[in-house]
């Protein structure tokens, strides 16, 4: 049994659906992350985990007690959550350890002190005691905040875009060192962001929301790789969509030659497109089918290059080393990887373009 | 060479600073000559009654402010409850009504031979309880705190609303449920503001003179008023009228200081979230409490004074009620454009040079709001005969054959005293306005040449139009509604609707003084109304 389930979770403002049909579950010990664009409705949903909003239908339950359905929920006081805000909201009156001690009134003074200290201790921050939230950097805040959160051992803890408040270098850093922290103290932890580098370093599941609702929940390199509609696959990083036929239901024809795909599906007669990333195609002067090079883009790392496939004059984009010196103009030879592509009915594909 | 430059407006901004400087420098050079038999009467008879009833007053009055004004801001602030969207802009109505309008309404309803204590005497003739004389403290703090609680609501609901609903969240999520989170978090974050509400409640009421009045009740300012006028001692008037500007110069520092450190104390971003709804006998609760405040404070008193008002219209409305409307409209409006107009040089020069002297310039006219009318009178009045005297001896000195008018007695010195008390207005509403223009404007006009009298003249006086607008409107009011620097300074033939309200008033005719005073309240309701547009909006629904 999960540790946390969202079942036919509703929701909406004003008449209009934030939530429509939100169905999640997330294990004990494991980190789930709720990835979308704004307005997907990713912090509604952990918003109603924490109890700031009501389901207006649905069922949310966490460690097998019943938290909230559309006629009856619990106060977020007493749901044994423990939460990392945005903006941290540390309680600027109060100094460091009087924040973290805020959820252990139901302790006496001396095992409140000492988990004050232990939690301090776990995100290497003792020295700051007595500090106040303005003393400290925005990295230290994180950490207090996150500190606060797991003082009082919560059920769940909660992370609402988490680094989003931090310059590029701490956020990989501090995404790191969450992660191994949670991990560390199987603690279950639902995270919300609109990055994608944040949810596959951090998070064992990922949900891509769109709309109100989870268009798939499954690990990192699924979503990235085996995305589960057309929307999932541009949303997450770039990808190619060119027109497909399928032969003898195991090889698909493509502009760019004929490849075995990703995942074999039972695709009755009907237009097809193939998807695939920019580093599924490799610049190859064997090459089965050729391109002219639009634009290239340096990136540092690799460029990227637009190319116009010359059979189909469709446009695909490539990721190649940013070493190769390739002019716009020139012609270039290119082959699809085997076992990269995936197939999408036509119709799905476009709508969703 | 760049002092040079700068020279004209500096000295423009210190002039307009300076003149609205004197009327104050005047009252403290007045210790000069302290009269010690004065002192020594004052002290013996009246200041001990003065300084404790005084006390009572704020205290009595600050604390009743606070406790409405703080759980009504709460109540607005983070949770929807039937109505909440009307009370959430309704609340700030009793503002509209002069603290003396709301005495003698009160005391009209409430006193002995008023509806309310005539019918308890006729159901309870052998009832030991009534009659009950209400002009005492209990009373006056109650009637004076309704009229006055908004300015502690205001600052409470936009510290609850914008910087509450975050932290409390956090401290939902820690465990604490509404009433710990209000008294452990809420509450302290809040402090800065709902201490800054407070303390312009106190300085409204160590400045009310009208109210007091009324009641019969001896503070500074009516003393003050009774020595101009009992015994035309200019100098012992002059002399509680100092002590009086060291307490509100206090609080005045105190409130300053108190608002900028409430920016400080924000928590994070504000986030615009859904509030909290009430439902059941806890909606049905907030909702009956908000409406009984906003009844007692606003629907009671004006009913009222609209019953009087149809009731007395025909036998009141005279011609001569035509003439005190004009002396008050030409008086208001007089002196709104003269402080319209000061307060724009200031803000156009302040926008222009923002050196450190030219923003003590612009926070010394400000300073004005913070005397009560019945010492700045005392204080113009000075600094006008001090004037006379100089022209008399330029006059003498250089043989003119022309003689300067004097200053004293003249409706000149009423309209400077206006234009002291309520600079803050003007200097505020175009401050605000100001600050809406992005500073990228000027620098664009900057690249074509454009800067000094042409930059304002162009770029910021087009836009500042609106403001200019609200400004005027709002010192027009301020100024009608004005009692002791009127009842003080005015000229023979000046007399106001305020005047008339007090003339009744200290006769006991209530509901004749319902006729002028409807009036005062209808401009009233207009400048709150524009206010309220004014506030920020931080609600999202």
């Amino acid at each position: 049994m999960s540790h946390l389930t969202l079942e036919n979770i509703h929701k909406s403002f004003g008449g209009a659906a934030v939530l429509a049909d939100v169905n999640l579950e997330l294990d004990h010990g494991d980190i789930g992350c709720l990835l979308g664009p704004s307005g997907c409705g990713k912090t509604t949903t952990l918003r109603l985990v924490a109890g700031f909003e009501t389901p207006d239908g649905g069922r949310l339950q966490l460690a097998g007690k019943t938290l909230a359905t559309s006629s009856f929920t619990v106060p977020a006081a007493q749901r044994g959550i423990g939460m990392v805000f945005q903006d941290y909201a540390l309680f600027p009156h109060m100094c460091i350890r009087d924040n973290i001690g805020f959820g252990l009134r139901h302790l006496r003074i001396p095992e409140r002190n000492r988990r004050i200290h232990e939690v301090l201790d776990l995100v290497g921050l003792r020295h700051v005691e007595r500090s106040y939230a303005h003393e400290l950097s925005g990295g230290q805040q994180q950490r207090v905040a996150l500190a606060r959160a797991l003082a009082p051992k919560p059920h769940i803890l909660l992370l609402d875009e988490p680094l989003s408040s931090l310059d590029e270098q701490l956020r990989a850093e501090l995404g790191a060192e969450i992660r191994a922290l949670v991990k560390h103290l199987k603690m279950t932890t639902l995270l919300v962001t609109h990055s994608q580098e944040e949810a596959f370093s951090m998070a064992d599941r990922v949900g891509v929301m769109n709309q109100g609702h989870i268009e798939q929940w499954a690990s990192p390199h699924t979503v990235y790789h085996h995305p589960a509609t057309p929307w999932i696959g541009t949303f997450v990083g770039e990808g190619n969509f060119i027109s497909a036929e399928m032969q003898n239901g195991e090889t698909i024809c493509t502009a760019l030659g004929a490849v075995e795909p990703a995942i074999h599906t039972d695709c009755p007669e009907q237009p097809l497109v193939a998807f695939f990333r920019p580093e599924d195609i490799t610049l190859h002067p064997q090459g089965e089918a050729s391109g002219v090079v639009l634009s290239s883009r340096f990136a540092g790392p690799f460029q990227m290059l637009k190319l116009r496939l010359c059979a189909s004059a469709e446009e695909v984009s490539c990721r190649i080393s940013s070493h190769e010196a390739i002019q716009p103009g020139q012609e270039v030879g290119l082959r699809l990887l085997p076992k990269r592509a995936l197939t999408f009915p036509s119709g799905e594909a476009r709508s969703s373009a | 060479m760049r002092q040079s430059r700068h020279f004209p407006p500096r000295i423009v901004a210190w002039s307009a600073a300076g003149s609205i400087g004197i009327p104050l420098v005047a009252l403290v050079a007045f210790w000069g000559h302290v009269d010690a038999t004065i002192w020594g009467h004052l002290w013996a008879t009246t200041l001990p009654v003065l300084v404790k009833n005084s006390v009572v007053l704020v205290v009595g009055t600050g604390s009743f402010a606070l406790a409405v004004g703080t759980s009504l801001g709460w109540l607005t602030g983070v949770y929807t409850f039937p109505g909440s969207r009307l009370f959430r802009w309704a609340l700030i109505m009793p503002l509209a009504l002069p603290t003396y309008v709301f005495a003698f309404i009160y005391l009209g309803i409430f006193d002995f031979t008023g509806p309310v204590q005539t019918t308890l005497m006729r159901w309870f003739p052998e009832s030991s309880l009534v009659p009950v004389d209400l002009r005492q403290a209990p009373f006056i703090c109650f009637v004076l705190g309704l009229a006055l609680f908004p300015y502690v609501y205001l600052m409470a609901h936009n510290a609850f609303s914008s910087q509450g609903r975050g932290v409390l969240e956090a401290a939902a999520s820690l465990g604490h449920g509404a009433g710990s989170a209000f008294w452990r978090v809420a509450l302290p974050l809040a402090r800065p503001w709902l201490a800054a509400g407070t303390m312009l409640v106190v300085m409204e009421t160590v400045a009310d003179f009208g109210a007091v009045s009324i009641f019969n009740y001896a503070t500074f300012t009516t003393a003050i008023y009774k020595t101009w006028f009992g015994f035309f001692s200019v100098k012992s008037a002059a002399q509680l009228s100092s002590l009086l500007v060291a307490v509100v110069l206090c609080c005045a520092l105190v409130e300053q200081f108190l608002r900028r450190r409430s920016r400080y104390a924000a928590v994070g971003s504000a986030r615009c979230l859904s509030p909290h709804r009430l439902q059941g006998w806890k909606a049905l609760l907030a909702t009956g409490y908000a409406l009984s405040i906003l009844v007692l404070g606003f629907f009671l008193p004006v009913g009222q004074l609209l019953y009087w008002t149809l009731r007395h219209w025909s036998t009141q409305w005279s011609a001569e009620y035509w003439g005190y409307l004009g002396n008050t409209a030409t008086l208001g409006a007089g002196a709104a454009v003269l402080i319209t107009g000061i307060a724009l040089v200031l803000v156009c020069i302040q926008r222009q040079l923002p050196a450190k002297d030219i923003t003590t310039a612009v926070w010394i006219s400000r300073l004005g709001y913070a005397i009560p009318g019945t010492v700045l009178a005392v204080g113009v009045s000075i600094a006008a005969g001090w004037a006379d005297s100089i022209t008399a001896a330029m006059s003498t000195l250089n043989r003119w054959n022309v003689s300067l008018p004097t200053l004293q007695g003249g409706v000149a010195v009423l309209v400077f005293g206006y234009l002291v008390r309520f600079m803050v207005t003007g200097v505020n509403t175009l401050e605000s306005g100001m600050q809406r223009i992005p500073a990228s404007l000027d620098q664009a006009a900057a690249l074509h040449g454009s800067k000094g009298a042409h930059l304002a003249g162009r770029i910021h006086l087009p836009l500042l139009r609106s403001s200019m607008g609200t400004g005027l409107i709002l010192a027009t009011i301020e100024v009608m509604k004005e009692m002791p620097l009127t009842l003080m300074l005015r000229p023979f033939g000046w007399d106001t609707l305020a005047v008339k309200i007090y003339e009744l008033t200290s006769e006991g005719l209530w509901e004749k003084a319902a006729v002028p005073a409807v009036v005062l309240v209808a401009a009233g309701c207009l400048a709150v109304t524009i206010l309220c547009r004014t506030l920020p909006k931080n609600d999202v629904e």
